[in-house]
Formats: C-alpha cells, sequence, structure tokens
C-alpha cells in the first residue's frame, strides 16, 4: 500500500479543531460533490432508460419516476402510508425500547443471566422474527397492532445487548468515586452508572429504530395491512413500477430523516448532560 | 481425422435428440388446486412425454409472483394468472401474451363461516365480517359481486391467503373466511366449518374469462414450437381428467384428501365448461373491471388489447 | 478490565449456589415452553396456530429425517454464505477506503450512513425480476443488506485508531506496511467482528424473507409452503431450526474473530 495513511499530526489536529483551512479553488466542498454524484446518477439513468440500454419497463425513467410520484401524492395514497408507517416505527421504537433497556438491565444486574442469556438474545438479532406473522396476526389480528408487536420484537434484541454493553462498559474508576463518596446502591446507579453508559444505550435505541422501521416495512411488505411497506408491494403486484420505484426512494427518504431526526436528539440529549 | 469424428457424432446426435424431452418450466400459484393439477396429472399420465416435454414447476404463493418469474425469463409460462392483473401489466408495457384461458366464471371460490357461529345461510351475513384475500384480487370482485347480487350490507376484510383467513375465521377476528378447494375440505367433512356462499352464484361473473395463461413475447418468439407442443398437451391433459378416475387418483394423492373429495372438487366446484381453454369470454366486462380496479388508467376497448392474446390451444 | 472482572466474577457464581449457567440456560428453556403451552391450551387462541410442543418436536422429527429437508437447508446455507461474503467483504473494502481517506470518507460515507436505515426488502421486486426466481435476487438482496452494516462499522473502526498509537508508530519509523499491520488491523478486530455478527444476521433475515416471498427452494420458502397448506407445526420447526442455525453461527463468529492473546471481543 503505497499511499500514506492519516497520521494525527498537530498540524491535523489543530486543523480538525480550528477549521480555519483556507478554501482551495477548484476544490468543491463536500456536499457539493455528493449532489453532483446524484445528478450525475440520475442523469445517466435517465439517457440510459430512454436509449433503451436499460429496460425503462423494469427500471423506467427517473422521468417517469418523478410523474408516477405526483400521481401517489394526488392519489392521497402516499400521505396515508406515511402516516401509518411512521406511527408504527415509532410505537415499535418506544415499546422496544423500554423492554429493551429493562432488559438490558436485568442482563447486567443479574450477572448469571447475562452470562447464560447474551448469546440468545444475539441470536434473536439474527433470526427472521418476521416469519412469526402468523402467531401475531391470530393474537392481535390484522391490524398495527400486529406490525407494532413485530416491530417492538424485531428491535428489542439489539437494545438489549447495547444496553448490557453500556451498563457493562463503566469504567470501575467511575464506580470506585462513587464508592468513597459513600452513596447508596441506588444514587451510585443513576447518578454515575446509567450516565456514563448514556452514550452506548443511545447508540442502541438509534440501532432500535433503525430495525424497528426495517421490520415494520417488512412485515408491511409480506401482510396486506396498509403503510410504506405495502403500498410498494401493492404497485410492483400491479406492475405499476414507475410508482413503485418512487414508493422506494420516498421510504428511503423518509428514513433518512428519521434517522437524521434521531441523531440530532441524542446530540441534544447528551449535550444536556 | 478428427473432423470427420466430429462430423459423426454430430450426425449421431441429430438422429437422436427428439428423443431426449425439452424442459418446460412453469411458475404455478398455489399447490393443489384441481385448476393446475394438470401439472402433476399430465405428467404421470404421460401425456406431456408424448409430446417430448418435461414439465418443471415452480409454485409461488400468488398471482403477481407468477409474472414476476416469467418477466424474468425464470420461467416459460406462468399458469393459471389473473385476467385483470395481466391486462393492467400490458397497459403499462410488459410485453406479457396470453396463450391460453385457465377459468371461465367463479365456480371454486366458497365463504365458510365456523359451525359454531350460527350462520348458515347468505341472509345470516347482514352486518357481519367478510374476508377476501387483498385488495384488487378476483376474490375481492367476487366478494362485491355476491353483496350486490344478494343485495346485503356487510364488511369486507382483507385476510390473505387461504389459511390466513382460515386463522381469521377460527380465531373469530371475521365471520366468513374464503377458500378453494382442496383447502378447507377436510374441516367442512370434520363439521368444523361450513359453507356459506359460492362464488357460482353470482350469474354476471360465470361467462366471464379470470384467470388465463401467459407468456413474453420473447419467449414465444424463441420457443414457440415448444409452446405449440406443451398447449396441445395441455387440451388433451384437460379432456383426460375429465374422462378418466386415474387422473381423480392422482390429483387426491397430490392434494392429501381422499378420491371422494377430490371428485367433488372436480364435478362440483369446477364444471368442465368452465375450464376451457381456447376462448378469452367477457372481455370487455374484464376490461371495464380493470378500469374500477385501477388496473388500467383509462377505459379500454377490446381492439386496444388485441397484441396481448395469442391463443395456443389447437 | 471490567470484562475480565466480570469474567471472574462470573466464574465464581458459577461455583456458588444451586445456579449455574447450564442450569439457568434449562430454566428458561422451560419456561419459554410451560408460556407456550399454557398459551396453547387456554383457549384463549385459535388452537391451530398454537400447536402442542409435543406436536413441533414430532414435525421436527420428520422434517430432520427427510432428505428434502437438507436440500433446502444447502440452498439457505449456500445464498448466506455467498451474501455474507460478498456483501462483508465489499462492506470491508468500502469501510477501509472510506475510513482511510478523508475525502472519500467526508464525500461517500453519508450515503452509505443514511441509506444504511432503508429496509432493503423493498428492492425485491426489483431484484426478482433483474434476477430471477432462483438464489440470484435472494443472495442479491442478502449482499446489499450485508454490505452497510460493515462498511460503516469498518470505517469508524479505521477513524478510531488511536492518534497515541499512530505516533508512537512513527517514532519508530514503522512503514505504511507495518503501520497497517501492526496498529490497524489488531485495532479492526473488535468492529470487524461486530460487523460480521451484524452481516451474518442481516444476510440470514434478507435471504428468508425473500425465499418467503417467491422461490423455488430454501427454508423460507419451505416455512411459507407448511403454512400455506396449514402444517403450521411443521413451519414452526423450520423456524426454531433456522433460530438455532443463527445462534450457532454467532457463536462461531464469537469464537473465531479472536486474535491469540487478545481479550475475548465482545460479549
Amino acid at each position: 500500500m503505497r499511499r500514506r495513511l492519516p497520521v494525527a499530526t498537530d498540524q491535523a489536529v489543530s486543523d480538525a479543531v480550528i477549521s480555519t483551512k483556507p478554501f482551495r479553488p477548484g476544490r468543491l466542498p463536500a456536499w457539493a460533490m455528493r449532489l453532483l454524484v446524484i445528478a450525475g446518477a440520475v442523469g445517466l439513468w435517465e439517457v440510459c432508460a430512454r436509449i433503451g440500454w436499460i429496460n425503462p419497463f423494469t427500471a423506467p425513467p427517473p422521468s417517469g419516476i418523478w410523474d408516477g410520484f405526483l400521481r401517489l401524492l394526488g392519489e392521497g395514497e402516499i400521505a396515508r402510508a406515511l402516516a401509518l408507517t411512521t406511527i408504527e416505527a415509532f410505537g415499535a421504537a418506544a415499546l422496544g425500547g423500554v423492554f429493551g433497556i429493562a432488559g438490558g438491565y436485568l442482563l447486567h444486574r443479574i450477572k448469571l443471566a447475562g452470562v447464560a442469556f447474551t448469546s440468545w438474545v444475539a441470536a434473536a438479532a439474527s433470526a427472521p422474527l418476521v416469519l412469526l406473522y402468523p402467531l401475531f396476526l391470530v393474537i392481535f389480528g390484522r391490524n398495527a397492532g400486529t406490525i407494532i408487536a413485530m416491530g417492538a420484537l424485531g428491535c428489542m434484541p439489539a437494545i438489549i445487548l447495547k444496553t448490557k454493553e453500556g451498563l457493562d462498559g463503566v469504567r470501575p474508576v467511575l464506580l470506585n468515586v462513587g464508592k468513597t463518596f459513600s452513596l447508596t446502591a441506588r444514587q451510585q446507579f443513576w447518578m454515575i452508572q446509567f450516565p456514563a453508559a448514556l452514550p452506548v444505550i443511545f447508540t442502541g435505541i438509534r440501532i432500535g429504530l433503525l430495525f424497528a422501521i426495517i421490520n415494520v416495512v417488512g412485515v408491511e411488505f409480506l401482510i396486506a395491512v396498509g403503510g410504506l411497506g405495502y403500498l410498494i408491494a401493492n404497485l410492483g403486484d400491479r406492475f405499476d413500477y414507475p410508482a413503485m420505484y418512487a414508493g422506494i426512494f420516498f421510504v428511503v427518504l423518509v428514513s433518512i430523516a428519521f434517522f437524521w431526526i434521531t441523531e440530532r436528539l441524542e446530540r441534544w440529549l447528551l449535550s444536556s448532560k | 481425422m478428427r473432423k470427420s469424428w466430429v462430423l459423426a457424432a454430430s450426425a449421431a446426435l441429430t438422429f437422436v435428440t427428439p428423443a431426449l424431452a425439452e424442459t418446460f418450466k412453469l411458475a404455478v400459484p398455489q399447490r393443489g388446486l384441481w385448476e393446475t393439477a394438470f401439472v402433476e396429472i399430465g405428467a404421470a399420465a404421460g401425456i406431456f412425454k408424448k409430446e417430448g416435454i418435461d414439465i418443471e414447476p415452480l409454485y409461488t404463493r400468488g398471482g403477481s409472483e407468477t409474472v414476476q418469474a416469467v418477466l424474468s425469463g425464470s420461467v416459460d409460462l406462468a399458469v393459471s394468472n389473473g385476467l385483470l392483473g395481466t391486462i393492467g401489466a400490458y397497459s403499462k408495457g410488459a410485453p406479457l401474451r396470453v396463450t391460453g384461458a385457465s377459468m371461465t366464471g367463479t365456480p371454486d371460490a366458497f365463504w365458510y363461516a365456523r359451525t359454531d357461529s350460527g350462520i348458515k345461510r347468505v341472509k345470516d351475513i347482514a352486518g357481519k365480517k367478510i374476508g377476501f384475500s387483498q385488495p384488487g384480487s378476483s376474490t375481492h370482485l367476487i366478494v362485491q359481486a355476491l353483496l350486490d347480487h344478494y343485495k346485503i350490507k356487510a364488511e369486507i376484510v382483507p385476510s390473505g391467503s387461504p389459511s390466513g383467513s382460515f386463522t381469521m375465521t377460527m380465531s373469530k377476528q371475521i365471520d366468513l373466511g374464503w377458500s378453494v378447494p382442496p383447502f378447507r375440505l377436510q374441516e367442512i367433512a370434520e363439521g368444523k366449518v361450513q359453507i356459506v356462499m359460492r362464488g357460482s352464484e353470482v350469474p354476471s361473473l360465470q361467462d366471464q374469462t379470470v384467470r388465463v395463461h401467459i407468456t413474453t413475447a420473447q419467449t414465444l418468439a424463441r420457443k414457440r414450437d415448444l409452446m405449440v407442443r406443451f398447449h396441445r398437451a395441455l387440451a388433451a391433459t384437460l379432456d383426460y381428467a375429465y374422462s378418466n378416475d386415474a387422473a381423480l387418483v392422482e390429483y387426491a394423492k397430490m392434494a392429501k384428501i381422499t378420491p371422494e373429495l377430490a371428485r367433488r372438487v372436480r364435478d362440483e366446484f369446477h364444471p368442465k365448461a368452465n375450464m376451457q381453454l381456447k376462448e378469452i369470454k367477457g372481455l370487455q366486462q374484464s376490461l371495464d373491471q380493470a378500469l374500477q380496479f385501477k388496473n388500467i388508467a383509462k377505459a379500454m376497448k377490446p381492439e386496444d388489447v388485441k397484441g396481448l392474446f395469442e391463443i395456443l390451444i389447437p | 478490565m471490567a470484562a475480565v472482572e466480570q469474567v471472574k466474577s462470573s466464574y465464581a457464581l458459577q461455583n456458588s449456589g444451586f445456579w449455574t449457567v447450564n442450569r439457568l440456560r434449562i430454566a428458561g428453556f422451560l419456561t419459554l415452553l410451560t408460556l407456550w403451552e399454557l398459551a396453547g391450551a387456554s383457549g384463549l387462541f385459535f388452537r391451530g396456530i398454537l400447536p402442542s410442543s409435543v406436536l413441533i418436536a414430532k414435525a421436527l422429527i420428520e422434517l430432520l429425517s427427510s432428505s428434502a429437508f437438507y436440500v433446502h437447508l444447502a440452498v439457505t446455507a449456500i445464498e448466506v454464505l455467498v451474501s455474507f461474503v460478498l456483501g462483508g467483504g465489499a462492506g470491508v473494502a468500502a469501510g477501509l477506503l472510506l475510513g482511510a481517506s478523508k475525502r472519500a470518507g467526508d464525500i461517500y460515507e453519508p450515503f452509505i450512513h443514511y441509506l444504511a436505515p432503508t429496509p432493503k426488502i423493498v428492492f425485491l421486486p426489483i431484484l426478482l425480476v433483474l434476477f430471477g426466481v432462483g438464489m440470484g435476487s435472494k443472495i442479491a438482496l442478502g449482499t446489499i443488506s450485508a454490505f452497510f452494516p460493515m462498511a460503516l462499522n469498518i470505517a469508524a473502526g479505521v477513524r478510531q485508531v488511536s492518534p497515541v498509537l499512530l505516533r508512537v508508530g512513527k517514532t519508530f519509523s514503522l512503514t505504511p506496511a507495518q503501520t497497517v499491520k501492526m496498529i490497524y488491523l489488531p485495532a479492526l478486530v473488535p468492529p470487524l467482528a461486530t460487523g460480521l455478527r451484524i452481516a451474518l444476521g442481516i444476510s440470514i433475515v434478507g435471504c428468508l424473507l425473500s425465499e418467503y416471498k417467491l422461490a423455488k427452494s430454501g427454508l423460507g420458502f419451505l416455512a411459507g409452503q407448511y403454512y400455506e397448506s396449514f402444517h403450521v407445526a411443521h413451519m414452526l420447526a423450520v423456524l426454531i431450526f433456522i433460530f438455532v442455525c443463527a445462534a450457532l453461527g454467532n457463536v462461531l463468529i464469537e469464537r473465531f474473530v479472536r486474535l491469540p492473546g487478545q481479550r475475548p471481543t465482545g460479549k
């Protein structure tokens, strides 16, 4: 490897901190480069689809997809689907968060349980829990309740694992400080351990929201209850590919928005500590 | 010297090849239906072999998936596909071709209720929850037509596949579930559920072809001879299935039901006239429904979809 | 250090009192079993969907003794392995590039960062038409799914290499190759392990869901077929088998990704 790897020299460190890098003409800021890349990709797609290098039936040109998007907006389908998926995803994340943090705490507190069951939880994270949907349909009915329940179950393992990791990873130095101040166990937990574990726990919640959206849209895709997942599957079934692609891009945009919001939230919550 | 060996070998092969069967790949929705049982029946009776065809079925779990399979080139023919969906795809530019009819009329679909629910006759369904598969499906169409025909108001609920519908019915989440034979026949025989109404009770639907066999224009062009031979064998299998009890035995084995139930499935739920392969009946009615169910964006006439149909049945 | 203390204390617990790790696991399993049986027998739910564990056990035995089952298992295993290798491999490569080059990272990593939470199953209709109904579309979905978490983990790992260590390396005048071997690679083991576990899990789920939707063979396909014919005990047996395999896969990764002399990675 000929290339020189980045090394933290004093100059590089102070550059990062102070950001007084002079604007070098000819070198675009990163966001501009990204826009260029996206524009280039879209342009290339449009041209290829129109010439016929890409099959325009299975990969319609972006102009057709835009038309499809407008059509979906006009019919109101996308707004309804978006509302439903949003409610379900946040509901699933909230439910999964509450039970997940509780579960992670238990696995941390009861050491033996932690050793015994952590690998089971990790396995649950890799299991296609979504395929248990017939059971959930029976218990909750063919409605949003089933989807929220499945979304919650899908994100719980990740949150449990991260919470346990966070609580376990609190440096003993901090705990010893608490002991020197003769804090009770409860004070020890709320004043030292929990705050110290919070960054990792928040990562867990962010991952949890990720899994919640993935599971919610996944279940919607398989069962026809409603929401963005169902919309995409249905548009595919009807072979309305332009609108289906529009729906897919819309899901991408929505998940970007969710992610961005939770990142901001995480930053705000942690900075105010 | 080597060249002459090659020539001799290839000459020998041209005599041998016709005896080898060609593989014909089919996408079949839902295993166990009588409508698509020709796959097993024809294979068992050697009818496809006689035309030099080796059937390779791919069982999917729904209509649009069979179309996806045929569009991707994974299969040569998508069997028993909803005509409305086919018209919709064609109107959007999918290079599909209809090669034969699969089901005309709706004699196979039925709706049932738990025996302990007290719902025995059609008049009992007023205000109840009735299941169908999913929006835009043929069961959606049929259940709406049934309610219109009987002038009864009831709530229709998407309930998924026959299994899903059965689960919802037995969990009392809906009052009537939908099914097609052979599913639920066992439970009916055991007295757990009873049939309340059938698709055959709507007169307006009985002269309409609802399901068809489809392929793509490319496959048809490339494998035309194979296609023609397949459809010849298909027509022969249909005649065989309705004249020979061995077909019933084969079907009973495949669907895991008794031969008596198999006979009921064939004669009661699939009258031979409904299984005709050659004609696409009631096309204008299908086009009107396609508009109603948003499969197509603008009203169409049969001339507009002329290019879709290329019937290969002799 | 915290990890070592924990292991020590857990060993201590293992030798005191009635409860050992294995006894606790057995108790946990029995509790789940009891809850299942109670739910099924309670009459609150449709019994057909909650078959007794005896029926499920019988179905499992039937499954494991039929040769057709192993064909399906092989198909799924191949799909998962290939997507795991392709997606994970591409993820490692991308992660290294993005972590090593600030410019590339600034421009391209946000794409991966923000595309990661998108449910990849929505791409399935397109993949089905592009790659057909066989293993191709499943591998495609599994690969795309596994790529993102791996790339992000590795990129973060490269960037988190302690500048202190790098300065130490510089004072020893290490060549770039030596820097990679002695500083970067060991530091990348934990994110690699995490990435592998997540990638495996996501590959498994992606392959199985796409098999369930439309496939010729595979365990997901099998589960779907059993549900369609309403053989619920068999469907559950397949799912239990998958769960156990996923658990074993996780354990294998945990054991394997550990350089000699290093602390065990992840818990």
